[in-house]
C-alpha cells in the first residue's frame, strides 16, 4: 500500500512529504519530498548587503537560527579578512 | 595536521594548491576529478572519508564559468580540504562524473547542484530536482536567472523583480 504522509501531517509540520510503501505495518520504501521551506534565501542575499543577509539566514531553519547566523557571520567576516571573536567559554 | 603541512603532503599529487585562512583548496581538472577524489579518500595518510558539502558558484562572464567545490572531511584525522573543478560555459548543461560511487552523501548534494545550477552528473542513480517543483523551468541560482518577476502557479501572487521594489 502506498501512503502519502505530509506535508500537512502534524509530525512533518508542513515542510516534509514522504511517500511510503507499506507491507502491513512495515515501511518497505520511503521517497522523501523536500523543498517546501526553500524560499531562495541564497538568491535573495545576492541582492542585499552583508548586514541584511543576517536576517535571512536566521530564518533558513527556524529551529536553529543561531547556528546559521554564526556560520554566516564567521564566513562573511573571514571573507573580508577579519576574525570574529567567540564569546567567553567557547571552544571555537 | 595544519593547513601548510597538509598542502605539503599533497603537492606532489596536486600541483595547483591554495592555502588561505588556514584552509586548503585543491584545483583539479574535470578529467582528473574522480581519480583525485578517490586518492584523497583512500590514501591512508589522508583518509578523507566524508563528503560534507558540494557547492557550485556561477561566473557568467568568465571561463571557467562554473566552479564545483567538494568539501571533504576526514573523521579519522580531523582535517578538511576543498576540491574545486572549473567547468567551461560550453557545453551547457555542463557535465561532470558523479561521485556517488565514492561518497553516498553526493546523491542529494548532486541533485541540489543539478536543481539550482543545471550541472549534470553522469552516472548519478536518480538525477532529478530535489528542492524546486518538478515542473520548474531553468536553474534558479545561476546568476543569469532573475530573483523574481516570474510567473508562479498561484493566482495573484506575482512578485516584481527587486529593481522595481525599491530595495
Amino acid at each position: 500500500m502506498i501512503i502519502n504522509m505530509g506535508p500537512q501531517h502534524p509530525s512533518t509540520h508542513g515542510v516534509l512529504r514522504m511517500i511510503l510503501e507499506l507491507d502491513g505495518e512495515n515501511v518497505v520504501t520511503c521517497r522523501p519530498v523536500l523543498g517546501y521551506l526553500h524560499t531562495g534565501i541564497e538568491k535573495n542575499t545576492e541582492y542585499r548587503t552583508w548586514q541584511q543577509g543576517v536576517t535571512f539566514v536566521t530564518r533558513a531553519d527556524y529551529l536553529s537560527p543561531f547556528f546559521n547566523e554564526l556560520g554566516y557571520c564567521l564566513a562573511s567576516s573571514a571573507s573580508w579578512g577579519s576574525r570574529l571573536r567567540p564569546g567567553p567559554g567557547s571552544s571555537a | 595536521m595544519d593547513a601548510e603541512e597538509l598542502a605539503g603532503q599533497l603537492r606532489h599529487r596536486f600541483p595547483d594548491i591554495l592555502v588561505a585562512r588556514g584552509e586548503v583548496t585543491v584545483i583539479v581538472t574535470p578529467d582528473d576529478m574522480l581519480v583525485g577524489l578517490r586518492y584523497l579518500r583512500e590514501d591512508p595518510g589522508l583518509s578523507f572519508g566524508f563528503l560534507s558539502d558540494l557547492t557550485v558558484s556561477d561566473w557568467p562572464e568568465l571561463d571557467p564559468r562554473f566552479w564545483v567545490a567538494y568539501h571533504l572531511r576526514s573523521t579519522e584525522r580531523g582535517h578538511r580540504i576543498r576540491v574545486k573543478v572549473g567547468l567551461p560555459p560550453e557545453p551547457d548543461p555542463p557535465q561532470l562524473p558523479s561521485v556517488t560511487s565514492l561518497y553516498p552523501t553526493a546523491d542529494w548534494l548532486e541533485r541540489e547542484a543539478y536543481d539550482f545550477f543545471g550541472v549534470v552528473f553522469d552516472g548519478h542513480p536518480d538525477l532529478r530536482r530535489i528542492e524546486m517543483p518538478d515542473d520548474w523551468v531553468g536553474h534558479p541560482l545561476r546568476k543569469t536567472e532573475p530573483l523574481a518577476g516570474v510567473n508562479t502557479a498561484f493566482t495573484g501572487a506575482f512578485v516584481p523583480p527587486p529593481d522595481q521594489r525599491g530595495l
